[in-house]
């Protein structure tokens, strides 16, 4: 599942995060630590603007795989420090999503083609990026409401 | 015609200043300047979640934000938060990384004996008086 939160006056470029069933949220440059509450984190999303979440078709594997990625090279320890133009909440997600193959190549290299790019890697570009998928459906959370029970799959399961 | 005169350039370069000025309060104030800390506060808390801590400790390593303190948590999925220790947000609270669900489990006599001994001392004073809210006066459950 995609997380994009929309722009507010304390961030125009707005923020992008990944949840997986039973996994929490992944959301790199913020407060949450990796696979943290989801509900949580929407909620406090949407005190300041609106959130866009967009659900693809993945596998409990493909899940995993994300997750992994994460932990393996988005943390400051795992690579790469954290950079607002190369290594950011868009990157990480867009690294994920196609690494695992969650958004189809095609889609990714219509976008983001590096020599003819139609779209820079920003939040709203993961966004637009993941509806494309097929079978991925979308739903937007108005800035205040609250987040729907359905997503409570999303929330980390004790060990 | 109005743009190419003197007013207009006045205006065009109003705007740019504005603009500029814009991004440069938006970089320190806003969320995007807060991320890269919090972004090293993510690392430390992975690398050390396996190994619950039973006391605060500092870690000098992170030389992107310097000094960072860790506090055991009542969450056993995140059983530690990481705070940065030597800077707070524009606002005045702390950049720290912990579950949204989790509370600091940390006794009061424990964090006064940490900020007086010379790695907590040199603590953040906001820092040190917001963690110093957060404990408990009973003995904590971990130690």
């Amino acid at each position: 599942m995609v997380i994009t939160s929309g722009p507010y006056i304390g961030n125009p470029a707005g923020h992008t995060a990944l949840a997986f069933t039973g996994q929490g949220v992944y959301s790199y440059g913020t407060p949450n630590p990796y696979g943290s509450d989801t509900t949580s984190y929407i909620q406090n999303e949407l005190a300041n603007r609106a959130v866009t979440i967009t659900t693809l078709n993945t596998t409990p594997e493909q899940e995993q795989a994300m997750a992994n990625l994460y932990n393996q090279y988005y943390p400051r320890h795992g690579g790469r420090k954290y950079s607002v133009v190369s290594h950011d909440c868009a990157t990480a997600a867009l690294d994920a999503l196609g690494n695992t193959k969650a958004i189809d190549q095609s889609i990714l290299d219509m976008l983001f083609n590096p020599e003819a790019p139609m779209l820079p890697f920003l939040p709203f570009t993961v966004e637009a990026a993941a509806a494309l998928q097929p079978g991925a459906t979308t739903i937007t959370l108005p800035k205040g409401s609250t987040v729907p029970a359905s997503l409570n799959s999303y929330n980390p399961t004790p060990h | 015609m109005w743009i190419g005169s003197n007013w207009g350039k006045v205006a065009a370069g109003a705007i740019a200043l504005l603009v500029v000025a814009y991004a440069v309060v938006i970089w320190h104030n806003g969320e995007l300047g807060g991320k890269s800390t919090y972004a090293e506060l993510q690392g430390i808390e992975v690398q050390h979640r396996s190994t619950p801590l039973t006391d605060i400790v500092a870690l000098a390593e992170n030389t992107e934000i310097g000094l960072v303190i860790g506090v055991p948590t009542d969450d056993q999925l995140f059983p530690n938060a990481w705070i940065a220790a030597s800077t707070t947000k524009p606002d005045g609270s702390l950049y720290e990384v912990i579950s949204p669900k989790a509370h600091l489990r940390i006794s009061c006599p424990r964090v006064r004996a940490f900020f007086s001994d010379p790695t907590g001392a040199s603590v953040a004073r906001s820092v040190r008086d917001q963690v110093t809210r957060q404990c408990t006066e009973v003995q904590d459950h971990g130690s």
